[in-house]
């Protein structure tokens, strides 16, 4: 890409970003008024093929329940877990990442040592450990991510907050007698916000994927709980007669993670400054 | 990336290494691995107690009490708690992760055997990954609306659940056209689906990572310097961007390898592939704590090793690193 391109502001407004989480979160709330129970099972129509296929709506899964109304609230479900696993994590990476950030010294360390450590044992393993012991649940999963999760927030503010502490302005405010206190409250923070609101929106993205792959590999959510990754996994076996189940559970996935994505991109064009054609 | 020079410009065929540099990567990676397993060994020590008597794990229900408590005995596990703890602790740093629940094999062995089926699949699909990502940042260069486009696919391959590429592929080349083989390792073409399936997630990362770095460089000021000296575009492309660029990819290379045991678990499962991913989930499922155990603990070497392997890549690729920075332009 060349500069001039990149300086143009109109390229950076980009705000078609938005539309596909917004249509997402229409259809998450107006859909439930409207489609059949997502548990009602009537085995006389079970595998019916979706609309154009000869079926109507989606289709139905092997039980014949109607797929729509499936996709609906496993995205809704799994939607719920991501932000909440994505909340938890954030709480603790903001914490361990400040810590490390601007204490520096030993406590940076130490933080860095903890959050390497994490990263060298892939989440699965973790998950296969805690299966192993306590069985699956919702909880333990949500607990797995945000115990795995954090150390994506810690890594991006330590950086930031280490940058920040050192530039002219912070020093500027210790040396007018601000305490530490004071600066990580108005100075800092403030200024991490874009950054964490960038990392925060993708990290739903991130543990959506990762808690579909939990789920799918028997180690996340019940069976009884109906989500996305539950539904891929539903429809496994029945691939060569009832392709749709696996198809639409796994699209719908990817339509979520993008639209996070999306909304990623659009936020960190929207807050960075350094974006919008201001490059030095 | 901050830098002002460019990384070729530097001491450009000579490789001084500052000693210094080495050790302190390699002791810092050493560290990583001594808190890596003693995390681990703490987190199944504390399952293996949580998760009631331990015993119940391999020994049928209706055994008799007697039996029983003399397992207990020769397992240590009337010994106090403290006791029990450290030996279990030391036992998993010199590798002695106890046998199998299952099959009553030693669970390193268990790992063991089945590691070179999942170097196999993983190498190959880094092999894939790396080659993929790297051809497409370099073609996603072109101007025009094809930038765009190319762009946003890197995005959308990162948005797909490895589980269900995987799901696709096979309903699609195994089942429907019957093409290539669904399950197990017997031949070369049984290659094929693991590695598209496992490859998907870090070539979309790559590509997109290179073509930022890319787009950054290009903006430095030491391509401005090349350019201005009157070398062709060609060259500029290929002795001062492709280089730098590369750098933040080599190290993100070394980060894939953590996610890549995540992939491998969920391709062996899905293809039925004899490998150490496969071997953990039945494991996990089985509540075999021995191998999950031993599993957390060869993949965090490997991983870390690789890390480590990186380091040094970097060191040799980049001859910023082969001195510690100077006090005061400390910009790491």
């Amino acid at each position: 890409m060349s500069e001039q391109q990149r300086r143009t502001p109109s390229n950076v407004t980009g705000h078609w970003r938005l539309v596909p989480l917004i249509v997402l979160i229409a259809v998450l709330v107006v859909a439930p008024l409207m489609m059949p129970s997502p548990t009602a099972q009537s085995l006389a129509d079970r595998l019916t093929p979706p609309l154009g296929f000869g079926g109507e709506r989606l289709g139905t899964d092997g039980l014949g329940r109607d797929m729509l109304a499936r996709l609906v609230v496993g995205a809704s479900n799994s939607l719920t877990v991501s932000a909440i696993a994505a909340t938890g994590a954030a709480v603790l990476g903001v914490a361990g990442g400040l810590l490390a950030g601007m204490a520096g010294g030993w406590m940076d360390r130490l933080v860095s040592l903890l959050v390497e450590s994490v990263l060298a044992v892939p989440f699965v393993t973790v998950g296969l450990m805690v299966t192993a012991t306590i069985g699956q649940s919702t909880e333990a999963m949500i607990l797995l991510l945000v115990g795995t999760g954090w150390v994506t927030y810690a890594r991006v503010l330590r950086a930031q907050a280490r940058s920040l502490s050192h530039s002219a302005f912070v020093e500027a405010s210790f040396s007018l007698g601000a305490g530490r206190g004071y600066v990580a409250a108005h100075h800092i923070l403030p200024n991490l916000l874009p950054v964490f609101l960038v990392v925060y929106f993708q990290q739903i993205g991130a543990m959506l994927l990762w808690s579909a792959s939990l789920t799918w590999l028997g180690i996340g959510a019940p069976i009884s709980e109906i989500s996305l990754g539950g539904i891929v996994r539903d429809g496994q076996d029945l691939l060569y007669n009832g392709w749709w189940v696996s198809a639409f559970g796994g699209l719908t996935i990817v339509y979520l993670v993008t639209a996070l994505n999306l909304a990623a991109d659009w936020l960190r064009l929207a807050l960075d400054p350094v974006q919008k054609g201001h490059r030095a | 990336m901050s830098a002002t020079h460019c990384g070729c410009c530097v001491a450009p065929h000579r490789v001084s290494v500052d000693a210094y540099v080495v050790v302190r990567l390699a002791l810092t990676r050493i560290m990583q691995i001594i808190a890596t397993i003693w995390l681990a060994s703490s987190a199944v020590f504390l399952m293996i107690h949580l998760s009631g008597d331990p015993t119940q794990g391999f020994l049928p229900p209706g055994v008799s009490p007697e039996i029983r408590e003399q397992m207990r005995n020769e397992m240590g596990l009337n010994d106090p708690l403290w006791q029990q703890y450290l030996s279990f602790i030391g036992r998993g740093f010199v590798g002695d992760f106890g046998d199998s629940w299952r099959d009553g094999q030693p669970a390193l062995n268990a790992v063991l055997d089945r590691l070179p089926a999942t170097l196999q699949l993983a190498i190959a699909a880094i092999l894939l990954a790396t080659v993929t990502g790297i051809a497409y940042a370099l073609v996603s260069q072109r101007r025009g609306w094809l930038h765009t486009v190319l762009q946003v696919l890197p995005s959308l391959g990162q948005a797909v659940p490895t589980f269900w590429l995987g799901a696709m592929l096979m309903m699609v080349f195994a089942v429907k056209l019957g093409w290539l083989p669904s399950s197990g390792n017997g031949s070369a073409l049984a290659l094929v689906l693991p590695t598209l399936t496992l490859a998907l997630q870090p070539a979309s990362s790559i590509a997109r990572l290179l073509s930022t770095s890319m787009d950054d460089v290009v903006a430095a000021d030491f391509v401005r310097t090349a350019r201005s000296k009157g070398l062709s575009s060609g060259a500029v492309t290929r002795y001062h961007i492709a280089p730098n660029a590369l750098l933040p990819t080599i190290a993100f290379v070394g980060l894939q390898a953590s996610f890549l045991v995540g992939g491998a678990v969920v391709v062996e499962s899905l293809f039925a592939w004899p490998g150490v991913g496969r071997l953990a989930l039945q494991s996990a499922i089985a509540r075999d704590l021995p191998v999950v155990h031993a599993f957390v603990a060869v993949t965090a070497i490997g991983v870390i090793g690789i890390n480590l392997l990186v380091d040094l890549l970097q060191i040799v690729v980049d001859p910023r690193l082969r001195s510690l920075p100077q006090a005061g332009a400390a910009n790491v």
